[in-house]
């Protein structure tokens, strides 16, 4: 213990020495912040293009990202200045009944179709934000119900229309939707999830795990291609006990719409893979299979 | 220039002289395996064996090691190699700690020649070298050495030891460092000079030529290729992140509700997404990709690794049923290292807990005692020698007589019946755990001992004579000489019995023609070097998860055109032919960049473990790495600016040196064979050309279109397989030529 106490207190010992920074890095300078009349500026023209060009309201966290800092004093000394000048007398805030606070141009927008547009907006954001919070943190797709329970006052046809506008807004380009087996429509972002798994959620979520095994299986027998070890289909993901896989299996292999899926067992390993005849030789599968099941094992 | 410390450190232990000489003569050759290579062929007489005084041992570390480069905590450890029947050089390799702290203490390398009459340890610390008494060290195992110096030294002393193993000449043998970094083949050489262990510390510091800022942006650039170990750059479970849903077949083996379950608190491994630097360390779970689901994420205790590498790959276990056994339940290891004692149980099921309990006991034996597995031929021989039941017409294959040895194992036939008897099979052929563990500890104790019959120390000149060697004396002594006394050993590698997959001179394939979609670069680098060629950069590559579909693109891109020509085959090779799409150029420049940056690597030096860059994991970068990435580190630390065509270059000089010096040896241990590399010393075993299970079979047709090829791409002489006047003089290495003209070694 005091061994580790007096190492505590030793500066670590330099181990490296770099050579001299290059003149233009060493005098290299960071751009000058813009003044304040230059942030004003970018504001009111932030504000006055989106009504114009796109008829609509700009959100709070847009004109607050443009003033440089992050002291939230400093983000409203600027707007209430602003509330002052007669130059930007056209810049206006709504406020809506949960405290959403939007910026509009009275020359483009009146107050009216702000609050309405507003109230879009909202939506529009509250959506992003739990589309995007179920597939990074969750890892799950948002499903249409799941929607209405974020905005419970607003009608189902509403909503399909705000998601339509979601889909032309560069702001919500990732926020995607996938359709299912059954019809059903799912949300999710692919900034963090990405397509196929999504696909393969949608998949899931028809509740159909032969076809959701025999999608999977054609899927990697067609790209790679190689056959799939059944053991992949026990991940968290796909919802499949492991005593009812090999049940769910052979179920699988007894439909005729699912002929082309093969199964093999590797001797000498009890390994079962599957593939798809359709995209692949049986004799290319098994190599594949034998080279994943001892061949690699082998040749650490 | 940076990276060097512009010394290089000598110890004669014949006259105790300790030298410190200048670099500069090995610059051209970087360090490591390059500086070794240049000092066997500057002062190595040929014909020199591996116990010879004359035989130097060389630490080589390189311009990068020590600068904090990532991935560059290795040695390469050359000698002329004990398991070679030749006694040719070859290298060792370990990572840890060690190499970085003999960087700091002031030294390029260290080269040791000569031998102590009585055992001596390396006492280092900065200026001060010292060779010590180890009189009281000798004969006790690796971590009894290591914890004497560190008492000695202190605790940041770095400490590379040998073992009984080392001490009793078993030719495969290793030194060790860090408690799990080995390298392979070198203990018996320690050992022959009566050297037990070399303890560093060092305080120095190293310059990097390269500003602050310079180095910061390129180690950041380096992180947007790195991956996880051996290469993969997508992960092995199919996980929400990765932008096109490219999973698999990689040791990016940290998922969603995986822990190091033996960490206090657990450790939760989860997605370690390709952008968030700050999990790159948790991204390879290898204690789960080694021991499986259950068994090595319970019994993990956290992932470790060498200086300066974020890429962790050494396994550290908590087994409490090890105490039963009277060794500590820690233990930590990597790869086949996990592997090598345990290989001498069999039946044990794979990924149990009886395995791991085997594997982590057999770690704890093995590196204490410093054995060496030859990367598993010292088990696969044994397995054949011990099981394998002859027939007729096999001892009429291997010229034995088949009417006294039909039916007899090959031991039944070798051994003595005293000695035979001794054996405990009783326990080897034991269905429960405990005697095959205490077979195992039996017959690594017996290695280890390395005696003879009559309980006198084995020697091979002994075995020649035809006096009777204990069962581990026969291990002990390698797979390249036992063949030459029992024939059908030498059958059974000709022909792969029991798939013992031995290539030639004494050496075991590693990462062979099962490569998947490489079989012929993969049997050209199995053909150049006098061991298994541990070159990695050919399977870290094919190995990186993204499927021969997006790797051909890119290594046509960094090293092509190759107009369609693909270096990779598309699939596996399948039954029942296992035929292999025929050789091409795109393969040949695969073989030779692969091999080149496997010297590089191991030079400069740098973790073939892991290298190429490649590949990235990246989308954002079309999942495309770099070509230059060695020669901007290179750059950057030296202050010596090369291109990548240049330090490619620079490699082709080490392997064409390496090239020189083998030949030199080959013809003075038998006059003319060096002068024809391409038929004496770069030659399959006839089972390659054979379908054998689950590898690729090479056409023997095409395996000579490869061998032209590969040549043509190195300046080398197609029909020796000797480097040419004019490649020679375009490496710097006129002197050479000349040499080996005298010696009528040019083509």
């Amino acid at each position: 213990m005091q061994k580790t106490e007096e190492r505590a207190e030793t500066p670590d010992k330099a181990r490296i020495v770099f050579g001299p920074e290059p003149a233009e890095k060493a005098t290299e300078r960071k751009p000058a912040e813009p003044t304040v009349a230059e942030i004003k500026a970018k504001i009111a023209e932030t504000v006055r293009t989106n009504a114009e060009k796109h008829s609509m309201v700009t959100p709070a966290d847009v004109v607050f990202a443009l003033v440089p800092g992050s002291r939230p004093e400093d983000k409203t000394a600027i707007l209430d200045e602003m509330a002052a000048d007669e130059r930007y007398a056209d810049i206006k805030a709504v406020t809506t009944a949960s405290g959403g606070a939007f910026f509009f141009s009275l020359t483009y927008i009146d107050p009216d179709q702000a609050t309405s547009k507003s109230r879009i907006e909202e939506t529009k954001l509250a959506i992003a934000e739990k589309v995007r919070g179920d597939s990074k943190n969750a890892v799950k797709l948002t499903s249409v119900g799941d929607l209405h329970d974020l905005v419970p006052g607003m009608e189902p046809d509403e909503i399909a229309a705000v998601l339509d506008g979601m889909q032309a807004d560069p702001k919500y380009a990732d926020v995607k939707s996938v359709t299912a087996s059954t019809g059903d429509h799912f949300f999710y972002s692919n900034r963090h999830m990405s397509d196929y798994y999504a696909l393969v959620l949608s998949r899931v979520a028809a509740n159909d795990p032969c076809a959701t095994i025999a999608a999977m299986v054609r899927d990697e027998s067609r790209i790679y291609p190689r056959p799939t070890c059944v053991q992949v289909f026990t991940q968290d993901l796909f919802h499949i006990a492991l005593c009812e896989l090999r049940p769910i299996v052979d179920a699988m292999l007894q439909k005729p719409e699912y002929e082309d899926i093969k199964l093999m067992v590797h001797p000498k390993t009890g390994g079962v893979y599957l593939y798809s005849s359709r995209y692949l030789e049986e004799r290319i599968a098994w190599a594949e299979m034998h080279y994943q099941e001892v061949v690699v094992p082998a040749n650490p | 220039m940076g990276g060097w410390t512009g010394k290089v450190l000598r110890v004669d232990l014949s006259t105790g002289v300790i030298t410190k000489e200048s670099t500069d003569k090995y610059k051209g050759f970087l360090g490591g395996t390059g500086l070794a290579y240049k000092v066997f062929w500057d002062e190595v007489p040929p014909g020199t064996t591996a116990f010879d005084p004359a035989n130097r041992i060389i630490f080589g570390v390189g311009p990068l090691t020590g600068t904090g480069t990532p991935l560059s905590g290795r040695v390469s450890v050359t000698s002329l190699f004990p398991i070679s029947p030749l006694d040719l050089p070859s290298t060792g390799h370990m990572g840890g700690h060690w190499g970085p702290e003999l960087k700091f203490a002031g030294y390029d390398s260290l080269i040791i020649q000569g031998a102590s009459a009585t055992p001596v340890w390396l006492y280092i610390k900065d200026d001060v070298v010292e060779i010590r008494d180890a009189s009281r060290m000798w004969g006790n195992g690796i971590y009894r050495a290591t914890s004497d110096i560190m008492d000695i030294m202190g605790v940041d002393a770095q400490v590379a030891a040998i073992g009984q193993c080392g001490e009793n000449l078993v030719r495969s043998s290793n030194v060790m460092t860090g408690r799990s970094h080995s390298a392979g083949g070198v203990g018996a050489v320690m050992g022959s000079k009566k050297l037990k262990a070399i303890g560093v510390i060092g305080t120095g510091a190293l310059k990097i030529e390269a500003s602050k800022s310079a180095w910061k942006d390129l180690v950041d650039f380096q992180r947007t290729i790195l991956g996880a170990n051996s290469g993969g750059v997508v992960p092995n479970t199919l996980q929400s992140w990765q932008p096109d849903g490219l999973y698999g077949g990689t040791r990016w083996t940290a998922a969603n509700g995986l822990y190091w379950g033996a960490a206090s608190p657990p450790v939760h491994t989860g997605d370690c997404t390709a952008d968030d630097l700050n999990s790159i360390g948790i991204r390879t779970f290898k204690g789960y990709a080694d021991f499986g689901a259950g068994v090595g994420d319970k019994h993990t205790v956290k992932i470790g690794g060498c200086h300066a590498c974020p890429i962790r790959c050494h396994i550290a276990t908590d087994v409490p049923a090890l105490e039963n056994y009277g060794v500590s339940r820690f233990q930590v290891n990597t790869c086949n290292g996990n592997s090598s004692v345990s290989g001498f149980t069999q039946g044990i099921a794979s990924r149990s807990e009886d395995n791991i309990t085997a594997s982590q006991l057999g770690v704890a034996l093995g590196d204490n005692y410093g054995w060496w597995s030859d990367y598993g031929l010292t088990q696969a021989d044994f397995g054949f020698c011990a099981e394998h039941v002859l027939t007729a017409e096999e001892c009429t294959g291997a010229g034995i007589d088949p009417v006294a040895n039909a039916g007899k194992t090959p031991y039944q036939i070798r051994l003595t019946p005293t000695e035979y008897a001794r054996v405990p099979w009783a326990k080897y052929n034991a269905t429960t755990l405990q005697p095959k563990l205490e077979f195992m500890v039996w017959i690594t104790t017996e290695i280890a001992n390395n005696l003879m019959a009559d309980k006198t120390p084995a020697t091979w000149e002994k075995m020649q004579a035809g006096q009777p060697a204990t069962l581990g004396a026969y291990i002990a002594v390698g797979s390249g000489r036992l063949e030459q006394l029992w024939p059908e050993l030498k059958y059974a590698h000709e022909v792969n019995l029991e798939g013992i997959n031995y290539i030639k001179l004494g050496h075991i394939k590693h990462h062979f023609t099962e490569s998947a979609g490489t079989a012929y670069p993969a049997a050209i680098l199995n053909m150049l070097y006098n061991r298994d060629p541990m070159c990695h950069t050919h399977t870290n590559f094919t190995g990186n998860g993204l499927k021969p579909v997006k790797n051909n693109p890119i290594f046509d891109e960094l090293f092509g055109p190759f107009n369609g020509e693909l270096a990779i085959d598309p699939s596996a090779y399948a039954a029942p032919d296992y035929a292999v799409p025929p050789m091409n150029r795109a393969k040949a420049v695969f073989a030779y960049m692969c091999v080149i940056y496997m010297e590089l690597h191991n030079s400069l030096t740098l973790c073939n473990y892991t290298l190429p860059g490649w590949g990235s994991p990246l989308k954002s970068r079309n999942y495309r790495g770099a070509r230059d990435l060695e020669a901007q580190f290179y750059s950057a630390v030296t202050g010596h600016t090369v291109t990548a065509t240049q330090i490619e270059d620079i490699g082709l000089r080490i392997l064409t040196i390496f090239r020189a010096v083998t030949a030199r040896i080959m013809e003075a241990r038998n006059p003319g064979t060096g002068r024809d590399q391409r038929n004496n010393h770069d030659i399959m075993p006839e089972w390659a050309f054979h379908a054998h299970s689950g590898a690729g079979t090479l056409d023997r047709t095409q395996w000579e279109i490869a061998k032209d090829m590969f040549y043509d791409q190195c300046g080398w002489d197609r029909a020796t397989g000797l480097p040419t006047q004019a490649t020679y003089d375009r490496l710097g290495l006129s002197d050479v030529a000349a040499a080996m003209a005298a010696a009528g070694l040019m083509p």
